[in-house]
């Protein structure tokens, strides 16, 4: 090691390296962290809110107890691309994650269509039995029932918990397992109480199966019936929802960026005074022959290695505690735990960039206006 | 000749009303390895003549050439290449870097790290009686030996000129006199020039410049008889 290397500073100021290095590293882990568990909270709102509409979208009719247009159902009968359509009632349970109570769909629909629709949607009975007809039962996702911390013959409903969305009181006798997010009960219309303020029940409500790849078609298809007298939810239209939800999470990227611009005043700020206070070696150096560009090049490379260092540790560190975190706070809950977040990695990665920036800006000029001789002379 | 310097003016406070003349129309010539001293009251200039024959200082008139070369014709990156490589320095303090070892410190002028310059600067250490300290960092030592130190950083380059500017003034005078030994002894290999108000330690000088505002009033060479008139003055 040189003895005017970067390297050779840091290993002869350890204190000062460990100090400035931990500034970096709490700087980058917290935006890391801060990233992972947004995209935690993002990722699992769209896995719940956009995912079961990737194989069938719907529609219901506007008017209280008509049924969907029968011309309507022509066409959807009649258009090559929809595989399938079929009677459904939409019901939601009480879904909870950090920062939001939101709901999970539970698709009530006829025993004949329940295998169709879970092969559509790629979801296999992981527990227990599917519901039966006529009975009070629920086939819960397994991530709704770990969020719901329910196992098989527990029950859910608002007769349980006065907060759940669901009407009644079910009982869980099964539990199922695929990426769309669904959960089913029997296509109890005899029993559902329709309007309520908590269970959304439209007893004129239509699956819509879009054959394979014609996705897009039946999205638009959807799309051109007239909004006065169907509802129609596709994945084009969640996706636009998720969209505008997840927009006001900009205001987060603007607390991101306020904590940047905090951390990198205060980390620069005193990493400069550590700099100041080293200026008669500076000058003591450019009196022996080191050019002023020379002296930069070694700030540079002192700064760059304590950021560097700072970042690298703040991106493993940020990292496992992402793992603790979102582990903890999604994971556990059966919603979706974010680990690695390129964004989060881009944003921290500002935390070093400007550092050494607006550190070696103040730097350089006060290394371009030293003056060896009042240093010498002490003046 | 090593040093030419011709009607070397340095005026601070240039263009204001009342102008300070740290130097004033000095002309000297200086050559071959010898000890040269330069005395003087405190304010009387020695160190602006010690910083501008080292080309720290920009002399505000007149010209200083080193080698035939003149200074303010060299480029910052030159002078710079020339300090650092023909030049050696020992301050009034000794500016050790605080949080370097003393073999660290002496090897800063050449930034060398090699098998090679750390046995040549161990060789200084041992020379200056300072080899046990290697390892040391400046504030674990005394001052002489920070100053020895000094001195070794000073000799590492195999400078062709050594400036000291009042080496002896933090010291006390059995340091001093060792110090000035170790300088004496260097004298064969280089040019030094030494600044100081002390007399007793320029008993081995071969000429001696006095300086008194600004103003060179006397060069003395050694001799057969003590110093003389001395011819090293243009």
């Amino acid at each position: 090691m040189k003895p005017l290397s970067a390297l050779s500073y840091s290993k002869n100021n350890k204190k000062k390296l460990i100090t400035s290095t931990i500034s970096i590293l709490v700087a980058v882990s917290f935006l890391y962290v801060l990233q992972t568990f947004v995209k935690s909270l993002g990722d699992s709102m769209y896995e719940l809110n956009v995912n079961p509409y990737k194989n069938h979208m719907t529609i219901q009719s506007i008017e209280k107890d008509k049924p969907v247009p029968d011309n309507i159902l022509t066409m959807l009968k009649d258009n090559p691309n929809v595989e399938n359509i079929m009677p459904f009632v939409a019901y939601q349970t009480r879904y909870r994650i950090p920062g939001c109570f939101t709901n999970a769909s539970i698709l009530g629909i006829r025993p004949e269509d329940i295998d169709y629709v879970m092969k559509k949607h790629s979801i296999i009975l992981k527990e227990g039995r599917l519901p039966l007809e006529n009975h009070k039962e629920v086939a819960l996702d397994y991530r709704v029932s770990k969020n719901k911390k329910v196992k098989l013959g527990d029950k859910i409903g608002n007769s349980i918990d006065k907060d759940d969305t669901l009407n009644g009181e079910y009982t869980v006798v099964g539990i199922v397992e695929g990426n769309d997010f669904l959960s089913f009960m029997p296509y109890n219309t005899t029993i559902t109480v329709a309007n309520t303020n908590d269970t959304i029940v439209v007893q004129k409500s239509i699956l819509v199966f879009p054959k394979v790849s014609k996705v897009s078609e039946v999205d638009n298809l959807l799309l051109s019936f007239p909004k006065k007298e169907v509802a129609v939810m596709t994945l084009s239209e969640n996706i636009k929802s998720y969209n505008e939800v997840a927009s006001t999470m900009s205001t987060l990227d603007m607390i991101c960026m306020l904590a940047v611009i905090v951390m990198v005043i205060s980390v620069g700020s005193s990493k400069y005074v550590q700099f100041f206070s080293r200026k008669q070696e500076l000058g003591i150096l450019n009196a022996m022959g080191y050019t002023k560009k020379e002296l930069m090049k070694k700030a540079f490379w002192e700064v760059l290695i304590i950021n560097l260092l700072g970042f690298i540790l703040g991106v493993i560190f940020g990292w496992l505690s992402s793992i603790l975190i979102n582990d903890g706070a999604f994971g556990a809950i059966g919603a979706v735990s974010v680990h690695f977040s390129s964004k989060g990695f881009f944003m921290a990665l500002y935390v070093p960039l400007f550092t050494t920036l607006f550190t070696l800006i103040p730097v350089n000029r006060m290394i371009s206006k030293l003056d060896p001789i009042v240093m010498i002379e002490g003046i | 000749m090593l040093f030419k310097v011709e009607n070397l003016n340095l005026i601070y406070d240039m263009g204001k009303e009342i102008q300070t003349y740290a130097l004033r129309n000095i002309n000297l010539s200086l050559e071959g390895n010898r000890l040269i001293g330069i005395m003087g009251p405190s304010g009387s200039g020695k160190s602006s003549l010690l910083y501008s024959l080292a080309g720290l200082k920009i002399p505000s008139s007149g010209t200083i050439s080193y080698k035939d070369m003149k200074f303010k014709e060299l480029s910052i990156s030159k002078s710079t290449e020339l300090r650092r490589k023909d030049f050696g320095f020992i301050f009034q303090r000794h500016f050790l870097i605080d949080y370097m070892t003393v073999l660290d410190n002496v090897l800063t002028p050449i930034n060398d790290n090699s098998m090679k310059a750390k046995e040549k600067a161990l060789g200084l250490l041992k020379k200056l009686g300072i080899e046990h300290l290697a390892g040391k960092k400046p504030h674990q030592l005394s001052g002489g030996q920070r100053q020895k130190a000094a001195i070794a950083r000073a000799l590492i380059n195999d400078p062709k000129v050594i400036f000291g500017d009042e080496i002896t003034a933090s010291l006390d005078h059995s340091s001093a006199r060792e110090v000035m030994k170790l300088l004496d002894e260097y004298k064969n290999n280089a040019l030094v020039i030494i600044v100081t108000h002390d007399a007793s330690i320029l008993d081995n000088a071969d000429d001696i410049i006095n300086i008194w505002d600004g103003a060179i009033t006397s060069i003395k060479k050694k001799g057969m008889e003590g110093y003389n008139e001395s011819a090293i003055n243009l």
